[in-house]
């Protein structure tokens, strides 16, 4: 063999190298034509659409996760331009107040430092290029939970920016009552923001990332399905280990983790709180009360009931008046926005509860919403809310 | 069809030619957005509005899809003939405008279309009695959700 030959014929050693590493030109493309059958054709869509979330590891988002018919004028990804987002969401809804909560999966990432600084570029990025494009645009600036101590000082120091209402904490696998966070929620307690809770698509796929219960879920069907599981789980955490005594001003918003399983939670936290209240004696109320005071949930993804009459009644033993604030989830493909989810939201409720799921309660809860921006919040940060 | 006159109902929107074979053109008749669809060498129109959260669903992607099939196994079938919302992904047969596999209401309102002498005709469903237009991205002007009047989904 001319191999064996040739290392003879210089002299050498014969050499077996145990680790080289080929590299496809296209990346994990370059296999789709080897793929058998209808893979090929799986894979092909999903690597088109605009990112498959949690990576090639986790769950492949079957449809395009951005409304293509938001695409901006400039071919841009949906979403990613300030102007066209104010005629195309704000102007044609008659939205007021819009919370701009820009999604990434630091909840995944291991290094405390990276996140923490990813987190901050973001926020310097939206306080100048969104911020000051419409009055109407806040923001909830992210935080890194992965690094406690930094959070809260970045809270203490961003968090006054004019149009900065709340907080989004991407949470890891550990629950939100544990008191490693306490330092984050002092200082938002302190800035009078709220946390803003949103699964970021890394749960279930990275390890640092929530699990969720039972095992790991295989499909997006089954991650979009039990979204709610982490949220409950948020909530009965942050209620028994004393949170809301500890942070008597603190609130907590969950976004787009669904509603309608919140009656079942406020009577079955009910159930334990009165069988077993002395375990953590520093819950002092029955476990709905503080739910009602403490946590907010949003419309989005607005449930499709078999009957009508439904909605409405989940809606009342939530007590919906004073937990239930209205969301698009704009421009995601499961987004609630348009003339039908408010109709039906009028439908479904009535005038005064409509309003105050519209507008009322948000702007309790986010207090610096209240007031006009940017100029007068400017002199006022962290001076307390209408709340 | 064609009134006593021999002209079509409808509305005179585009050129048979200008809808791409396979593809689809969105129009605008009398004030609603209408997507025109080559189907397997017919044309058809459906409005612009998917039945479920009223999306413009004719934005959506046409291919084919994956039948129901035994565990572990996909089987692909009526290539060009499945339109997905571009929201919810729900799928419709462009062939009769009813969803697929899903038990939920909602087929899409299939418009009259007539072609005559190359030119295309479409009137809007319900004898073409234009209905105030839906607050589309067809539409942009602001709008306050009050001042909305009540709509509800095109029954099945």
């Amino acid at each position: 063999m001319s191999v064996a030959g040739s290392a003879e014929s210089s002299g050498v050693p014969f050499i077996v190298d145990c680790d080289v590493h080929p590299v496809l030109p296209d990346g994990i493309a370059s296999a789709f034509p080897y793929l058998p059958g209808e893979w090929r054709r799986r894979f092909e869509e999903v690597s088109s659409t605009q990112h498959s979330f949690g990576g090639l590891g986790g769950f492949r988002h079957p449809l395009p996760p951005l409304k293509v018919d938001a695409t901006p004028p400039n071919g841009g990804l949906p979403g990613s331009d300030p102007e066209f987002t104010r005629v195309d969401l704000l102007d044609r809804l008659g939205v007021n107040r819009a919370l701009l909560v820009p999604l990434l999966n630091i909840n995944g990432w291991v290094n405390p430092d990276e996140s923490t600084v990813i987190a901050g570029a973001y926020n310097r990025y939206f306080a100048e290029r969104w911020l000051p494009v419409d009055d109407r645009y806040t923001l909830a600036m992210m935080v890194s939970a992965l690094d406690p101590v930094a959070a809260a000082k970045e809270i203490r120091e961003f968090g006054g920016t004019d149009g900065v209402v709340g907080a989004f904490m991407p949470v890891h696998n550990m629950l939100m009552g544990h008191r490693s966070y306490y330092p984050i929620y002092e200082a938002l307690e302190e800035m009078d923001l709220p946390i803003v809770y949103h699964a970021t698509a890394a749960e279930g796929t990275m390890p640092y990332a929530p699990a969720f219960a039972g095992g790991t879920p295989s499909s997006y069907a089954e991650f979009f399905t039990l979204i709610p599981q982490i949220a409950e789980s948020q909530i009965v955490s942050m209620v028994w280990e004393g949170v809301f005594e500890r942070f008597p001003k603190l609130k907590v918003v969950f976004l787009e983790s669904g509603w309608a399983w919140v009656p079942h939670l406020m009577w079955r936290m009910d159930s334990a709180w009165r069988s077993f209240r002395t375990e953590r004696p520093w819950v002092r109320k029955a476990p709905s009360e503080y739910i009602r005071e403490h946590v907010r949930f949003a419309t989005q993804p607005y449930p499709d009931a078999p009957k009508q009459e439904q909605i409405g009644q989940i809606m009342e033993m939530m007590d919906a008046r004073n937990t239930l604030v209205f969301a698009t989830d704009y421009p995601h493909w499961d987004g609630d926005e348009g003339r039908y989810i408010y109709d039906k939201l009028v439908r479904d409720t009535d005038e005064q509860m409509a309003e105050r799921i519209l507008s009322s309660t948000a702007l309790d809860m986010f207090p610096r919403m209240r007031r006009p921006l940017p100029a007068e919040l400017a002199a006022t940060v962290g001076a307390g809310g209408a709340s | 069809m064609t009134d006593q006159s021999g002209r079509p109902e409808g509305t005179a929107v585009c050129a048979e030619e200008e809808v791409p074979k396979g593809g689809r053109l969105i129009v605008d008749v009398d004030g609603r957005s209408v997507g025109i669809f080559s189907v397997d060498g017919e044309l058809v129109a459906y409005l612009n509005r998917c039945p479920h959260r009223l999306a413009p669903v004719c934005m959506g992607g046409v291919s084919g899809t994956l039948e129901p099939s035994v565990p572990g196994e996909f089987s692909y079938a009526r290539e060009g003939q499945v339109l997905k919302c571009p929201w919810h992904g729900w799928e419709f047969d462009l062939t009769t405008g009813r969803s697929l596999f899903n038990d939920q209401r909602g087929r899409l309102a299939r418009c009259s279309l007539t072609v005559l002498d190359g030119t295309v005709f479409v009137a809007l469903p319900g004898g073409g009695t234009p209905r105030p237009a839906t607050p589309s991205r067809n539409a942009r002007t602001a709008q306050q959700p009050g001042a909305c009047a009540p709509t509800s989904p095109e029954k099945d």
